[in-house]
């Protein structure tokens, strides 16, 4: 299953809903889509639908993050799983980015 | 067209241009899929060759619109023919297609680095609204059709059996950057295992004896896979090995590490997790720090116990002149420590089950006694035995130590 995006635009808030797989073959997808919103202000990364992340994803969502506050965008990551926000506690997100860009974060697996 | 709409076309397109090297009916997918997204009547997608004189092959040719004029598929030959002969471009150009019927016709050459690689033509029907934006989006599509045509060349051709014998030896010189031999500390046994899923990957399992005459382990993780992990896991270890030998503390030498990569990795959007400890034989003390990488386990032989040791610390590449945490823990006889890549804990088998953390907990709860290599073909067989004929996703790295 490969990566579908719906993104959802209201005055100058977006909320990109991920669903499906989220790696090397479909990171790119995020980052274009990320790289076309204009004239917003905040963006919500909703994770909810994502099924399996690796490596190449993880640093996607990084990347993502990090394009979009040189734009001066407030980026949240939303609705994560809990198993999904140890790992990126484990690699240091949330020390890079702030704790505060993570909320919603949902018991279980991914 | 919406930015959405024109982002979904793209995606689709590289999406199907990924799965060409392996399947060529994905160039007729890419064909239906501009015709679809763009509004064309008709798409064809060529390919160029260039054995004694520049000639042309047709990957995929579709036609969305039913009773399209015979000469269609001639005039379409033609064009494409003085897109690779000549570079010649027609944007919006109207031409009589048979005795009564008119088309618009974008036509283009798909360049690499200044080489023709191919040529794709749209077919519009002649009321078509001749629009800017339908033009940038073609633009962009036959920048990632050019890169996708090479790629298929290139794997698909003599250069793709030159690829295979250049990763062949690629795995050969990962191999040889593994510890020629384990050190012979006293007082511990020692064993590390590596299984890769590709020839060559970014999973990184080191072991040497410090000038001081401690034991170093390093272990870390490449984001990706394949050849670009590769390389990074080699620089990796250049930078570890050699400020090792510069400073004493895991800290100090995980901040070595990070202000000499940091520049390269942040400019490529590419972590590394890593994992530098230090054993002290004589006293029983293991010192770490961690850059983002899974804990280490320690099970304790005497009370059955087992812990992570859990030492917080960022990734390598993720904030520039970061100070790392060191933290020790006080070993005792019979206690088991094990170093391992999230490619041990998340092997999955068929029905899509992880290994876990808990059955490694199990091989060495039930295999204790035994000394550090048998504990770790023990543990090899039963992630053999999880995985069964599933696909192995990723490489699966450990490496262990028993205090005797």
């Amino acid at each position: 299953m490969l990566l579908q995006i719906r993104t959802e635009i209201s005055e100058q808030r977006a909320v990109l809903f991920l669903e499906g797989v989220l790696d090397i073959s479909t990171v790119d997808f995020l980052l274009t889509g990320v790289s076309g919103l204009a004239g917003v202000k905040e963006v919500d990364l909703d994770l909810a639908g994502v099924t399996f992340i690796d490596s190449t994803g993880i640093g996607g969502i990084s990347k993502a993050v990090t394009k979009l506050r040189e734009r001066q965008i407030y980026v949240k990551i939303i609705n994560i799983s809990a198993d999904l926000f140890e790992i990126f506690d484990i690699l240091g997100l949330p020390e890079i980015f702030g704790t505060e860009m993570f909320e919603k974060i949902r018991a279980g697996n991914s | 067209m919406t930015r959405t709409e024109e982002t979904e076309i793209l995606y689709q397109v590289c999406s199907l241009l990924l799965q060409a090297q392996a399947d060529e009916q994905a160039f007729t997918e890419i064909t239906c899929r501009l015709c679809s997204g763009l509004g064309a009547s008709c798409c064809s997608l060529w390919l160029a060759r260039s054995g004694g004189g520049r000639s042309q092959e047709r990957l995929a040719i579709y036609q969305a619109v039913k009773d399209l004029p015979s000469e269609l598929v001639n005039l379409d030959f033609t064009v494409a023919k003085q897109a690779i002969e000549q570079g010649q471009s027609l944007v919006w150009q109207k031409l009589r297609v048979g005795e009564n019927q008119e088309m618009l016709l974008i036509a283009s050459p798909l360049l690499r680095q200044a080489q023709v690689v191919g040529a794709v033509c749209l077919w519009f029907a002649p009321d078509t609204h001749a629009g800017n934006v339908t033009l940038m989006l073609v633009h962009q599509i036959i920048r990632n059709l050019a890169q996708g045509i090479y790629n298929y060349t290139y794997h698909s051709g003599v250069n793709g059996r030159s690829l295979s014998k250049e990763l062949e030896m690629a795995a050969h010189i990962q191999t040889g950057l593994l510890p020629e031999k384990i050190p012979d500390i006293r007082g511990i046994s020692l064993a590390m295992r590596s299984l890769m899923a590709h020839e060559v990957g970014g999973d990184y399992l080191d072991l040497f004896q410090t000038p001081n005459k401690l034991l170093g382990i390093a272990v870390g993780d490449v984001m990706g896979k394949g050849i670009p992990a590769a390389l990074w896991m080699a620089m990796t270890r250049v930078a570890l090995r050699t400020a090792a030998r510069t400073f004493s503390q895991p800290d100090a030498v995980l901040e070595e590490v990070n202000r000499g990569l940091y520049p390269d990795l942040a400019g490529q959007s590419i972590f590394v997790t890593l994992q530098y400890a230090l054993y002290e034989p004589v006293k029983k003390i293991l010192f770490l720090a961690n850059a983002g990488h899974l804990p280490p386990l320690i099970y304790h032989g005497r009370t059955g116990q087992f812990e992570l040791l859990k030492v917080k610390g960022i990734y390598i590449g993720g904030l520039e002149n970061y100070k790392f945490k060191l933290a020790g823990v006080q070993l005792k006889e019979s206690d088991i420590v094990l170093f391992y890549s999230d490619g041990v804990t998340e092997a999955v088998n068929a029905e899509g089950q992880q290994f876990g953390l808990r059955k490694v907990v199990d091989v060495l709860e039930k295999n204790a006694l035994f000394s550090a290599a048998e504990i770790a073909d023990k543990l090899i067989i039963h992630l053999g035995q999880h995985i069964g004929d599933t696909r192995q996703r990723d490489d699966i790295s450990f490496l262990l130590f028993k205090v005797e």
